[in-house]
């Protein structure tokens, strides 16, 4: 709902008689961190981690990845599942384990340099199941384009605590501008049915196939994307929110104070498809 | 109470009565209103000088004054800027009243070069850091889109800054926003901003004067802790009934004024809308034309002179911002305010005023219909009584004292689902109360020729006071809401958390001679409820949260030095000033910070510090056929917070290192009027990021140190000419247009830069300078009046 206001705002201050421009500038390189892309799920497909540095800001190149680490998945159980660098040199990092409801899961990381990391232990919670997928068409307004739009029903247990995030597909590609990401906590819909609920912002055609992943996250995982996209879209407007570096859930081992960037999270997921009609 | 502040208050009246009575010869008193010959307006700061005691008094507020002297036969000359002055040769055996009706220079263009008077105000005044915003003059000045605003136009002033263009509010000598008490009326005025920040709740129509204290705050405010903007409302023609009006691109005004009964009771009311939706229509796209964006503003006042020693004010103030897209989404904000004074005059030497007054900010919006249907409401409602007195037992002496109290209730948030359909529960965050009280008392003293002292003392409190919930934390480590262990009840009207402070406030004006005088002051304020805000310009959802269990007040200490120096037969006016502000306690939030709906703020927030340092240099022409002014002001602004650029000082959001404007009005005939304004700012502190990286394909900017990088420089050039058709000279019926361009050289000043993917391709990123307004804009407005 929070959010609601800040699209509103956003696009009622670019009614104005705002203007932009892509300017040149000359920016300090600052320190080369470590970047953690990696999320464990209860989905059946391999949990892949991917591992990058930091680059300059305007570097044209892809950031490096983060070849030869050994990474290691670890649970409270005892698991000690070292990933498997697939392909050789390519920074991702591949282990056939997939996640499991009650389990809590972290991430061991060593780097060439000998830098020793952790991430900070992720709870992978159930997830409500998608009650019903179902599609709509819309014409244009000034929020939306014309076109077909899929929602789904699901139900919020009682309790509060609870925090989503949605994935959406179009033909098998995750959507994934800053604008995309969409995330909710159950503060407001404790125990509701969520019906009629829309979890992407681009039409889809006929014969489009669309995909939605219900995914459970952890608080700490909803402040992190949060902030990435209050970071990264609520930007350039009269109200933008003071910049600043986003903490995710890796430190170095021997200097909790010093962090990687990125997040290693756990989900359980519930998805469904739909091929538009 | 604090025992210090009893033994000054003692000592204080001690030391009145010994002064007063101490030569025990016949006295009497000289006092009256000072106004406006043509419609019956106070004309608030008038001088009134008794050539034989070369000393004198100043109108209050409320065109008040009062002077007492031994028998005997004085000459006395009452003079206000742009207005000719008036002398009178009285003899005093008994308490007399004198008010008096000043004419307006301005009526004769030839007056104007004849009011080089003795002027020098600027340095005898017991005032510093003190802007009188004169209502003339910022109509003479151009406006952007024609709209006469007074808002911005103070931000052309030394000492007074602005995030940037169309932000919200403005920072007065390094201080946030939030920490200004903006008065209309004497009733508070929570956001002072229509359409976000372009224009100020102000209907200049209705507005009689507005001062702006930055410094050298009297001791009758309080609450706020760096500036003061005192507007009042004209009382409305008492002489006779007047219409006037105005059609600008972006709004029309329209006013009535008049007796009631002449001579003894008036009212006004004025009117503002803008017009901004109209143009909606003329869209092609349907759903456009089904958007609504409007705001207004509503004034009204009536006064009524019971007799000679009673006057009762009603004044009202209501406004709103409407914005609703195609009923799919609804939203609109506003003041309103109210205020009643009595002013009754004790026995000529005692003036006094009571005023109740009430104001409410309000906001809310909500989508009406479907599955998100909700409606989201927040209010910040105050109650406020006070009792001032003016007490003028010689011509040396002025004595302010007061009490005040606000009560405050904030209605934070409330959330409801609307319809069958909705996914949302009600929900409401708990209200929270608090009452202000404070009691001040201000001594103004001509020690002797060449020095004067003005000394004061505010003591205020502040009780956050029950009903409501405080959460307890585990080892009272207030950062997560998972250390919450217990939730304390305080039941109604009970007291959650108390706070007080003094706050002394002393200035003393050193005179050098008949043209120059050295002035120094030191001011405490202390600001017990804070707007609750992490957006570069506060968003009109934003709340007010009080000093609480958790949240402190925050603290200023002000402490300046200024030269004053008139030239030209006090035509010209120039000061320098030079400032230290210190601040504790100032609110700040976490990254990321949940500030709305969160029943548990204090886990969002952190404290920090401030200090802010400068020199404002001001010349200034009041009069003549080519008058203006120009400011420069060199200034630093910085924040140090626990938590945030690690723990390193960093400067503050609106820091301008570099500040010139210069106006200039040039009066070329009887039918045309020319100005410019000439504006030239620093570059606003932004922070650039150091690195990047991605997440999820998403390329993140890596930020590092806050406010390290500064956007380029801004400037803008403006002209406006204004012309009076020469057929106005003969008829009642007045027109007058006004033309202007805004930023005349089409500057795109930019308002921030930012970093984003790039839009063809995403792997790709981009620095993007925004500039608000990228373009020169005309305007032209006609103004009626009859």
């Amino acid at each position: 709902m929070i959010k609601y206001y800040k699209i509103a705002i956003v696009v009622l201050a670019s009614l104005f008689y705002s203007c932009e421009e892509v300017i040149d500038l000359n920016i300090a390189e600052g320190d080369v961190q470590l970047v953690v892309d990696g999320w464990i799920t209860d989905l059946a497909e391999p949990t892949q981690i991917n591992l990058t540095y930091s680059a300059p800001y305007f570097s044209s190149n892809a950031n490096p990845p983060a070849v030869n680490a050994i990474v290691v998945l670890r649970t409270a159980n005892g698991l000690n599942d070292t990933l498997v660098e697939t392909p050789v040199g390519s920074g991702m990092y591949e282990t056939a384990t997939t996640g499991q409801v009650g389990e809590t899961y972290n991430l061991y990381i060593k780097t060439t340099d000998g830098e020793e990391y952790a991430s900070i232990p992720e709870e992978l919670v159930s997830v409500p199941v998608i009650d019903s997928i179902f599609q709509e068409f819309r014409e244009e307004t000034l929020f939306e384009d014309e076109g077909y739009y899929i929602q789904i029903n699901t139900k919020e247990p009682v309790g509060l605590g609870d925090y989503y995030r949605w994935k959406f597909y179009i033909n098998d590609t995750l959507l994934n501008a800053p604008e995309d990401l969409l995330y909710a906590d159950d503060e407001f819909v404790d125990g509701n049915d969520i019906n009629a609920f829309d979890v992407h912002f681009d039409p889809l055609k006929i014969g489009d196939k669309g995909r939605v992943e219900q995914l459970s996250i952890s608080k700490n995982a909803y402040e992190f994307i949060a902030l990435v996209q209050e970071q990264t879209l609520f930007v350039g407007s009269i109200f933008d929110f003071p910049a600043s570096p986003i903490k995710g859930n890796i430190f170095k081992l021997n200097n909790p104070d010093e962090t990687a960037l990125g997040f290693f999270g756990a989900s359980s997921v519930s998805a469904e498809e739909l091929v538009i009609q | 109470m604090s025992k210090i502040f009893v033994h000054f208050l003692i000592g204080f009246f001690i030391f009145l009565f010994s002064c007063s009575s101490l030569k025990a010869q016949e006295k009497y008193t000289i006092s009256g209103y000072i106004k406006d010959a043509q419609n019956g307006e106070i004309l608030l700061g008038s001088n009134v000088y008794v050539s034989e005691i070369q000393n004198g008094a100043v109108s209050n507020v409320y065109g008040f004054y009062s002077i007492t002297l031994e028998a005997g036969e004085y000459n006395i000359r009452y003079s206000y800027t742009g207005y000719n002055s008036k002398s009178i040769k009285l003899i005093l055996k008994n308490d007399t009243t004198v008010n008096l009706e000043l004419g307006s220079s301005n009526v004769e263009l030839n007056a104007i070069n004849i009011t080089g008077e003795k002027e020098h105000e600027n340095v005898t005044s017991l005032q510093m850091g003190v802007e009188k915003i004169d209502i003339m003059t910022i109509k003479s000045i151009p406006q952007f889109l024609g709209e006469v605003d007074v808002v911005r136009s103070i931000q052309m002033l030394p000492g007074v800054t602005t995030v940037g263009e169309g932000a919200s509010g403005f920072n007065v000598r390094g201080g946030s926003g939030d920490q200004n008490l903006i008065l209309l009326d004497e009733a508070p005025v929570y956001n002072s901003s229509h359409l976000f920040g372009f224009f100020s709740v102000f209907n200049p129509d209705a507005i009689n004067n507005a001062t702006l204290y930055k410094s050298g705050i009297p001791a009758k405010y309080g609450g706020r802790l760096s500036s003061v903007m005192d507007v009042r409302q004209k009382d409305g023609n008492i002489k006779k009934f007047e219409m006037e009006g105005g059609l600008g691109l972006l709004s029309s005004r329209l006013l009535l004024q008049g007796p009631i009964v002449k001579d003894k009771m008036s009212f006004i009311v004025s009117g503002r809308r803008s017009y901004a939706d109209l143009f909606l229509f003329l869209s092609s796209d349907p759903e456009i034309r089904e958007n609504t964006a409007y705001f207004y503003d509503f004034n009204s006042k009536v006064n009524y002179k019971l007799d000679e020693n009673n006057k009762l004010f009603l004044s009202g103030y209501f406004g709103k911002d409407i914005f609703n897209f195609s009923d799919q989404f609804l939203s609109n904000w506003g003041n309103s305010t109210a205020s009643l004074r009595w002013n009754h005059i004790f026995d000529k030497k005692l003036f006094s005023n009571l005023t109740a007054i009430y104001s409410n900010y309000s906001y809310a919006l909500g989508i009406p219909e479907g599955t998100d249907a909700f409606e989201w409401t927040s209010n910040i409602i105050n109650y406020n009584l006070k009792y001032d007195l003016t007490f003028y037992p010689n011509p040396k002496s002025t004595v302010d004292a007061g009490v005040s109290s606000i009560v405050y209730r904030f209605k934070p948030g409330r959330v409801k689902g609307l319809g069958d359909e909705t996914i949302f529960n009600d929900f409401e965050l708990q209200h929270e109360h608090a009452v202000e009280p404070a009691i001040y008392v201000q001594h103004d003293w001509k020690a002797s020729t060449n020095f004067s002292l003005s000394y004061g003392l505010r003591y205020s409190f502040f009780n956050n006071v029950g009903k409501g919930e405080v959460f307890k934390y585990a080892n009272d480590i207030t950062d997560d809401k998972e250390n919450i262990i217990d939730t304390v009840q305080y039941s109604s009207s009970e007291i959650i958390k108390s706070y007080d402070g003094i706050e002394p406030r002393i200035l003393a004006n050193y005179k050098l001679n008949d043209l120059s005088s050295l002035k120094a002051s030191y001011n405490r304020t202390k600001q017990y409820i804070h707007l609750v805000s992490n957006t570069t310009s506060a968003t009109p959802v934003d709340v007010w949260a009080p000093s609480g269990e958790y949240i402190k007040p925050a603290t200023a200490d002000h402490y300046s030095l200024g030269y004053y120096r008139n030239f030209d037969s006090n035509t010209i006016e120039s000061s320098i000033e030079v400032y230290y502000k210190e601040f504790t306690d100032l609110l700040d939030y976490k990254d990321g910070a949940q500030l709305l709906f969160n029943e548990a703020l204090e886990t969002e927030l952190l404290t920090g510090k401030g200090r802010a340092y400068g020199m404002e240099f001001s010349l200034r022409r009041k009069v003549g056929l080519f008058y203006g002014w120009f400011g420069y002001t060199l200034s630093k602004s910085e924040r140090q917070v626990t938590g945030i650029n690690s723990d390193n000082w960093y400067d503050a959001n609106y820091d301008k290192s570099h500040e010139v404007s210069l106006a200039l009005i040039y009066t070329y005939s009887d039918n045309w009027e020319f100005s410019s304004t000439i504006q030239y700012m620093s570059g606003r502190p932004i922070t650039y990021p150091d690195s990047k990286y991605e997440f999820e394909g998403i390329i993140i900017p890596n930020y590092g140190n806050r406010n390290g990088a500064r956007t380029p420089s801004y400037h803008r050039l403006d002209l406006a000419a204004t012309n009076n058709p020469k057929k106005n000279k003969d008829r009642r019926y007045k027109t007058k247009w006004t033309f202007a361009i805004y930023n005349l050289y089409a500057r795109k000043n930019p308002y921030s830069i930012f970093f984003r993917q790039s839009e063809d391709n995403p792997t790709l990123t981009e620095a993007v300078q925004l500039a608000v307004i990228g373009t020169a804009i005309p305007s032209v407005t006609f103004n009626f009046s009859f």
